[in-house]
């Protein structure tokens, strides 16, 4: 495995291109996905389309150069139309990846999801699978507004019989897309728009991830912080800022939230006694809560003080730049909700 | 609100206390803390505190005045404020255990005393679950702990720092007592009976067992027995006459009488195991056996069914199915009592060990002749037999067993009493 540091936008382009190289029946499909193919200005001298923007962010850039345009599928903005016929063709041989540009417009594709992707291996008595591989994209900070940059994985974490993945770096988001395409479930996958730029170690190879397993990053033997995507990175900066008061943080980087890693989130928990669940999520009926709920039936004899959660707040997500950064759950907002938990931490540290 | 002061309770054995000075006066206004009154038990003169800071109200007693445990002694609340009369009903006898710190129903009612922490923010004490776990695990009184945590929360941190105090005085004595017994019963379990036989093994942990789960105390009698001799002969000789297999020894006749003894006075025909005390309208009778290389304890079921023959033969059937090898689970387990003879080897008095679970085991010893002054005046020799019953003074007192023993020398020295 060669070192080499790539975005994590690369890393899922890459996991699409080795997919879609490795088994013909991958195919892309979205608005823009191809992005421009077939415009006359566009198009090259040797009739390649070199310069398909790929995307609304062009992640796909070059998918469309090398597949072509029956296997990288623009279509019109009609998330219904074309989530249906991803759903029809993943029912009929095909192991499509459907991109829905941001998840703010579930709406137009929930039903080909919600009723009929996520119902039809169950209802026909197992004679269809649906290989479908959901992408798209949540998280505020872009200044991209209330409609643009809502977390709605929660919303499909509710639908029984829908995997949902949220990658937090690059390593994950290719070995995690590649498992996702794998699955012969319907499979969200959920990326945070604000982390496209940031680069990691991947290597070239084609690697898979487990779903449904989650990733302890950071050992600890005091408080367990369960971070979704982006709020990894809030977790570490917790955990490093209570190192010096002798708190141990333990950081799980929940990778799947949908089936959630129960197992290892317990687990820590009756280690450490203490959970704080850091969601960027609106507060209510999120994966947050449901990880509260479950571990205080679980591990209730193990709590050595309340749950905790930390979510955006229950408003829309907000344009003004100092508000939308209000809005993000960060450091500062866990460690004053983590006070009141490890107060007993503190204390006999310093004594 | 008005809060009512309760005589505390001083030590275990106090039931009541003296008023033995008024500090303050109705009407006086007093600060939380601030002693009140003193009282004194027994021993002891104690001042007790007011509970928070408002007008003495009342006061249900002067001077001299004896108070039970609990009963109101005064009630504190704010001026013009009217106690109602549920206050002083109110006032259920808890019992405050100063020296013991036995749980008090609710913090509010401990008056403020040396040595108690309070919680006294509120009636409810904020503890975590797992905080809450180990305690109970640890056998830890959560209303001596403060807690650390956030909002005053009692968390694991608190617990851990009691169990490494060195001197746990907040714990209650009997507590401490049962932890240092658990200390002393778990800590060489691992090794009882190692590199022994089977046998060997099982009698080991059964004897470790019984002494280090019971109190056991043995009472020592002589029974009178010419006249149980007496009645053996004649019972012989009537089963000869008839022919009869049957082979009555005394120790069938003295089973026969600790059996309806037993039916007397059931409290000694019981078992007592993890937490659960059961008496037995039935006696299931188990028989110290001895074997070459250990011993067994074969068990007549329904021993209280049989008469003196079928007692005889099923003691004679269990003893011999014991000694050649043919014991099973069956056989060797369900007893309620157990007889121990020691008789044939000499021994006088004894303190046999109690067989685990059971309340108690009779001992027999050797025949021993003796001379006594018959109410005639002139010199004559008599037979007694030596009897040691060992019991579980846990579950059962001195008097009671000393009670089962004159029943059981009724019956040995009554002898016809046998056949009812």
């Amino acid at each position: 495995m060669t070192e080499r540091k790539v975005t994590f936008m690369t890393a899922i382009n890459e996991a699409m291109a080795q997919s879609m190289r490795k088994d013909e029946s991958v195919i892309l499909i979205g608005t823009d996905v191809a992005g421009g193919a077939e415009v006359d200005h566009l198009v090259q001298d040797d009739g390649r389309y070199d310069d398909a923007f790929g995307g609304v962010f062009g992640l796909s850039k070059g998918l469309v150069t090398e597949f072509g345009r029956r296997r990288v599928i623009d279509t019109p903005i009609a998330e219904h139309g074309y989530f249906s016929a991803a759903v029809g063709a993943a029912a009929t041989g095909l192991r499509p990846i459907a991109e829905l540009m941001f998840n703010d417009f579930v709406g137009f594709a929930l039903d080909p999801i919600l009723n009929q992707g996520a119902k039809m291996r169950y209802m026909f008595g197992g004679k269809a699978k649906i290989p479908l591989t959901v992408r798209t994209v949540h998280g505020a900070g872009a200044g991209a507004a209330a409609q643009h940059s809502q977390t709605l994985y929660g919303l499909f974490g509710a639908i029984p019989g829908v995997k949902v993945v949220v990658p937090s770096n690059p390593y994950d988001a290719k070995g995690l897309m590649l498992a996702a395409i794998e699955d012969d479930n319907l499979v969200v996958f959920s990326e945070d728009k604000m982390l496209y730029g940031i680069k990691g170690d991947v290597p070239e190879d084609y690697y898979t991830i487990e779903i449904g397993k989650a990733n302890v990053v950071r050992e600890g033997s005091d408080l367990t912080i369960v971070a979704i995507g982006k709020m990894v990175q809030v977790a570490q900066e917790v955990a490093e800022r209570l190192n010096p008061d002798g708190v141990e943080v333990e950081v799980i980087d929940l990778r799947t939230i949908a089936p959630w890693d129960q197992e290892t989130v317990i687990e820590s928990v009756k280690k450490t006694g203490r959970l704080i669940v850091i969601d960027e999520s609106n507060p209510h009926n999120n994966t947050a809560t449901d990880i509260a709920s479950v571990v205080a039936d679980k591990a209730f004899d193990y709590l050595d003080g309340p749950i905790k959660t930390v979510c955006a707040p229950n408003t829309p997500v907000p344009f003004a730049a100092n508000l939308e950064k209000a809005y993000i759950p960060d450091a500062n907002k866990v460690l004053h909700v983590a006070d009141e938990i490890i107060e007993d931490l503190k204390k006999s540290h310093t004594m | 609100m008005s809060e009512t002061i309760v005589m505390p309770k001083l030590g275990m054995t106090m039931t009541e206390g003296t008023i033995t000075e008024w500090y303050k006066e109705i009407g006086d206004t007093v600060e939380k803390g601030e002693p009140v009154l003193m009282i004194s038990s027994e021993k002891l003169n104690q001042d007790v505190e007011a509970p928070n800071t408002g007008i003495l109200l009342e006061k249900f007693g002067d001077v001299e005045d004896e108070l039970k445990v609990g009963d109101a002694l005064a009630i504190i609340g704010e001026e013009g404020e009217k106690p109602s009369s549920a206050d002083k009903k109110d006032t259920n006898p808890v019992s405050v255990d100063v020296m013991n710190f036995e749980k008090p129903h609710s913090p509010s009612d401990i008056p403020a005393q040396q040595g108690v922490t309070k919680h006294q923010q509120s009636d409810r004490i904020f503890i975590t679950p797992l905080a809450r776990r180990m305690a109970v695990d640890n056998d830890i009184d959560i209303q001596s702990v403060t807690g650390s945590g956030g909002k005053g929360r009692i968390t694991k941190r608190d617990i851990d720092k009691v169990l490494a105090s060195s001197d746990r005085q907040t714990e209650p004595a009997h507590e401490l007592a049962a932890k240092q017994a658990a200390a002393t019963v778990s800590a060489p379990t691992a090794s009882v009976g190692e590199g022994l036989s089977p046998m060997r093994k099982a009698i080991a942990r059964n004897m470790r067992e019984s002494l280090a789960q019971t109190a056991q105390l043995t009472l020592h009698r002589k029974a009178g027995i010419d006249q149980l001799i007496e009645f053996q002969q004649t019972l012989r000789h009537e089963l000869k006459a008839n022919n009869s297999e049957v082979k009555l020894s005394l120790t069938v006749l003295l089973a026969r009488a600790a059996i309806l003894a037993l039916q007397e006075l059931k409290a000694m025909n019981s078992t007592y195991f993890d937490g659960q005390l059961v008496e037995f309208d039935e006696v299931h009778l188990g028989i110290a056996t001895s074997l070459d290389n250990g011993l067994l304890v074969p068990v007549i079921k329904n021993a209280h069914q049989k008469t003196i023959g079928t007692l005889a033969n099923a003691l004679k059937d269990v003893t011999e199915r014991a000694r050649i090898g043919e014991a099973d689970q069956a056989l060797l387990s369900g007893s309620t009592f157990t007889i121990t003879n020691l008789g044939a080897s000499g021994i006088e008095y004894f303190t046999p060990i109690l067989n685990p679970t059971e309340t108690g085991i009779l001992g027999i010893g050797a025949l021993q002749e003796e001379l006594i002054l018959s109410e005639d005046g002139t010199v004559k020799a008599i037979k007694k037999i030596p009897l040691s019953i060992t019991f579980d003074h846990q579950i059962i007192d001195g008097a009671k067993v000393a009670e089962f023993l004159s029943i059981l020398v009724k019956y040995i020295e009554t002898p016809y009493l046998l056949v009812l």
